[in-house]
């Protein structure tokens, strides 16, 4: 309960007061937090006010007729007639409080519609329900608006007992507040507005493109299959070609070093060769033998 | 001899190494045959923590007959034993011992290979030290003047930093790469490295080390004209724009996944953190630079 008045009245400021009335409950929520019965009441107070203004009138009339009646008729006749006068001026009240009633009535129905389509608004996503609700409200207001200024004449020849500059201070209110909760709403619902005719924009150029794209991609889906292959191949090939950077001086080492080797193989075999050359040489050869057959003989005749 | 303990093949050699007084000069060659003998028993049955003392013990024995090249690669298989049983300063120890014999046959290749051994064994470990190591390792080859080789040892670099998440580290040694590659006109491996450093900074949301890192790059020929110069282009400009969606896009191209998987990583979890912020900022010095254009 709280809250709901509390989101009421901080709305409520959003939304100027279009009657004195409407200004003094305002002014009551906005100060207390007040109750409905107290509404009513601040409702009663400025209807009676209405009523004693309004029997200012008729006791004027009443006054007319009883002068043109005190002219030519009896006391008793003038008596009849203030009861009558003071029915007619009972029902005059009635009528008006009812009109009063409804008029407010219709306010209120206007200001909780509006409510809740701001409320409606603030949740809405979509832009076109946005903007529908979001005119709703700006038609409200202007309606209510243009009553403004029936009722503060109303206000200003009806209502008793409020200072001027009271009365003032109620109309700067009025009149400042339309101006700022106006750019409030507009600022809000522009932006959503705004942001979201951009978002959609873009969307849809987004998936336009992404069709044009799409039917381009199944024309060409093999060139890029090719694309990506040869970047693999690019890569692949650079980092062969690096690595047998890498290889080139490792070889050439290897090749001096095989180089060296064979040399030295064939040096020793040179030697070697010299070697067994000198051990195994004809000379030599004969005298081994000559020697073998003698240590035989010499053997042989050992046994024999 | 083969079939005998090894534990007694040790204890034997121990004593031809040791001086008595009925020995006075250890006998270090049949005591390394020993040695060497005795280790390869003790690995075959598995003896990691005996095998790997014998294998010390042979490793000296060859330093001491002047063999540094056969004493490397004794301390080499020490290290490797060293290894198994994850004792890793004692890993480290051995193959920097190892690297300096190498040295001694000047053979800095070896050198720089073993301490990569030791780095590569150590670096889920000790990642500071196997980082120390491979900055060695490649220090001995640039003296070499093989800086081919040190390119993989510069990737391993990287990948440890990244792990450790010292991006400026990692990339300072990306562009370390990148000048060995150009030493030895590796393009296509240069212009990775430089391509990798400017996501690596994107991944570290520093937009504007990576702006200058790509601006001093592109000073090189070789990287103006080439792919991942354009591709790196589109991912500035995507970042400055501030389009999640672009980055996104571009991050998946196939000039990514030519590159260290460890930065393929990196680069499909681009973008890091808020890109707004980099669109403001740009929004703004791009509104200066046109008021300045204007007034001229």
């Amino acid at each position: 309960m709280a809250k709901s008045s509390k989101l009421a009245s901080s709305d409520v400021e959003l939304y100027n007061g279009s009657s004195s009335s409407k200004e003094e409950r305002m002014n009551a929520q906005v100060n207390g937090e007040e109750d409905d019965e107290e509404e009513i009441e601040a409702v009663a107070r400025s209807v009676d006010t209405f009523g004693e203004d309004d029997d200012i009138v008729p006791e004027e009339i009443v006054d007319d007729v009883d002068d043109d009646e005190y002219n030519g008729a009896n006391p008793e006749i003038s008596k009849r007639e203030k009861e009558r006068l003071k029915e007619m001026q009972k029902l005059k009240k009635q009528k008006i409080q009812e009109i009063l009633d409804t008029q407010n009535a219709a306010i209120d129905a206007d200001m909780v519609r509006i409510l809740g389509k701001m409320e409606l608004a603030s949740k809405e996503k979509s832009k076109a329900s946005a903007v529908a609700v979001n005119a709703e409200i700006r038609r409200t207001k202007a309606r209510l608006l243009e009553e403004v200024p029936k009722l503060q004449r109303l206000a200003v020849k009806k209502v008793k007992g409020i200072s001027t500059e009271e009365m003032a201070a109620r109309n700067d209110q009025m009149s400042s507040s339309p101006s700022t909760s106006s750019t409030a709403i507009k600022f809000d619902s522009d932006e959503r507005f705004d942001n979201k005719y951009f978002q959609e924009f873009e969307q849809s150029s987004q998936f336009r493109q992404d069709y044009e794209m799409r039917k381009m991609k199944q024309a060409y889906q093999g060139l890029d299959m090719i694309s990506e292959v040869l970047d693999t191949l690019k890569n692949m090939a650079h980092d062969m070609n690096e690595e047998l950077d890498r290889q080139v001086p490792l070889m050439d080492e290897i090749n001096t070093k095989v180089d060296k080797a064979a040399a030295d193989f064939k040096n020793t075999n040179v030697r070697l060769k010299d070697t067994v050359t000198q051990l195994r040489s004809s000379r030599n050869f004969c005298i081994d033998i000559v020697l073998l057959c003698i240590v035989l003989g010499i053997a042989a005749y050992l046994y024999k | 001899m083969s079939g005998s303990d090894p534990g007694k093949l040790i204890s034997k050699a121990d004593n031809l190494t040791t001086l008595s007084l009925t020995r006075w000069s250890a006998d270090w060659e049949s005591a390394t045959r020993l040695y060497e003998q005795a280790a390869n028993g003790f690995r075959v049955s598995k003896d990691y923590e005996n095998a790997k003392l014998a294998f010390e013990k042979a490793s000296k024995g060859r330093e001491m007959l002047s063999s540094p090249w056969d004493a490397a690669k004794s301390m080499e298989s020490a290290a490797a034993l060293a290894k198994e049983l994850r004792n890793w300063t004692e890993v480290i120890d051995f193959y920097r011992k190892a690297s300096e014999l190498y040295m001694q046959c000047d053979r800095p290749q070896f050198a720089s290979d073993s301490l990569a051994k030791a780095a590569r064994a150590v670096e889920d470990a000790l990642p500071s030290d196997a980082i120390k190591l491979y900055s060695d390792a490649c220090v001995l080859l640039e003296d070499d003047r093989k800086e081919q080789m040190a390119l993989d040892l510069y990737h391993a670099v990287t990948n440890i930093y990244v792990k450790l998440e010292k991006y400026t580290d990692a990339v300072a040694f990306l562009l370390k790469l990148g000048l060995a590659a150009d030493k030895c006109n590796a393009t296509n491996s240069q212009c990775k490295a430089y391509l990798s450093a400017v996501i690596v900074y994107l991944y570290a949301h520093d937009l504007k080390q990576a702006e200058k890192c790509y601006n001093d790059c592109s000073q090189i020929d070789a990287f103006l004209r080439s792919d991942q110069n354009r591709f790196a282009g589109k991912l500035l400009s995507a970042y400055k724009e501030g389009d999640v969606e672009e980055i996104k896009r571009v991050a998946q191209s196939r000039s990514i996944t030519n590159l260290d998987s460890v930065i393929i990583k990196l680069a499909r979890k681009l973008p890091t953190g808020d890109v707004a912020a980099f669109k403001t900022n740009a929004a703004i010095g791009e509104g200066e630079a046109l008021d300045e254009n204007d007034l001229k």
